[in-house]
């Protein structure tokens, strides 16, 4: 089987390492698509990571939308709230006025 | 061994059948690779799992410039390294053994493959990596030293010394058969 050469040359072992396969045992297979399926998990987990820090963004600024829309409102009804409260302010004294010259005059 | 575009673009889109394919046509040819560089069955089979992984999640950047096959081994070759790197079996430098000359070498050929492997199996990782990435990969020794992070003079002697140890090894063995 072993045939010693004088030369020095590999090249006969590099042939045969180069064209050599070796087929490896079946576990490996198993091995891989494991990972394999790992990886897609990992990558869908991803995924759905992105996708719900979209949606909490979103919900986030359409909620900033709401509380400051809330805010405008809030502040013309107080203004509403405050002219109708200065107009009944208005009709006390008118009331109060008409009050005092009726007096007045008897 | 030629892989249709189409293949490919399965693989990187995740087709498992066709990613049991391109593992069923390249496996023998990496994991020959990955018995070569590595000290045992085990630690081979983990690196070709690892190589395995590296080759799917970098398909999409395979341009199709040179041979698949080409890429693919240059792939499991750095992994094997990877692997050896970490073991941090490079550090001792052999620069005492660099007064051999190479040409004092007797060598052997026409091994079986098996014979190759058990006789590599024998030599010390460090000699055994450069033979690999000297003899078979075709590297120069200043390629072998940055990949190694080794003195260029280091990665001469560890070849020498591989190319020694292998002729007696050879030697042996050879003796051995001609006794029996």
């Amino acid at each position: 089987m072993f045939r010693l050469m004088k030369e020095n040359s590999f090249q006969d072992i590099k042939d045969t390492l180069r064209q050599a396969k070796d087929i490896p045992q079946d576990t490996v297979w198993s091995r891989i698509d494991y990972g394999l399926q790992l990886e897609e998990k990992d990558e869908v987990i991803k995924r759905l990571s992105i996708q719900k820090w979209v949606l909490a963004s979103a919900a986030s600024i359409l909620l900033g939308v709401v509380i400051i829309q809330n805010s405008f409102d809030s502040s013309e009804s107080q203004q509403i709230t405050l002219a109708s409260s200065e107009a009944q302010l208005d009709d006390i004294y008118s009331i109060k006025n008409v009050r005092r010259i009726h007096s007045v005059y008897n | 061994m030629k892989f249709p575009k189409y293949h490919i673009e399965a693989c990187i889109k995740g087709d498992r059948t066709a990613q049991k394919a391109l593992y069923t046509s390249l496996s023998p040819v990496l994991n020959a690779i990955c018995r070569r560089y590595m000290p045992s069955l085990e630690d081979a089979e983990d690196v070709l799992v690892d190589a395995f992984m590296r080759i799917f999640s970098n398909l999409s950047k395979y341009k199709g410039e040179g041979s698949f096959e080409g890429w693919a081994r240059k792939i499991t070759v750095n992994e094997c390294l990877m692997a050896l790197r970490k073991r941090q079996v490079f550090l001792t430098p052999l620069d005492q053994a660099f007064s051999l000359h190479s040409d004092e070498v007797d060598i052997h050929s026409r091994l079986a493959y098996d014979a190759i492997i058990n006789l590599l199996d024998e030599l010390p990782i460090g000699y055994r990596t450069v033979f690999n990435l000297y003899v078979v990969e075709g590297y120069k020794h200043k390629e072998i030293a940055e990949s190694l992070n080794i003195s260029i003079n280091t990665s001469k002697s560890q070849l020498i010394q591989a190319k020694k140890k292998l002729a007696s090894l050879i030697k042996k063995k050879h003796s051995q058969c001609l006794g029996s």
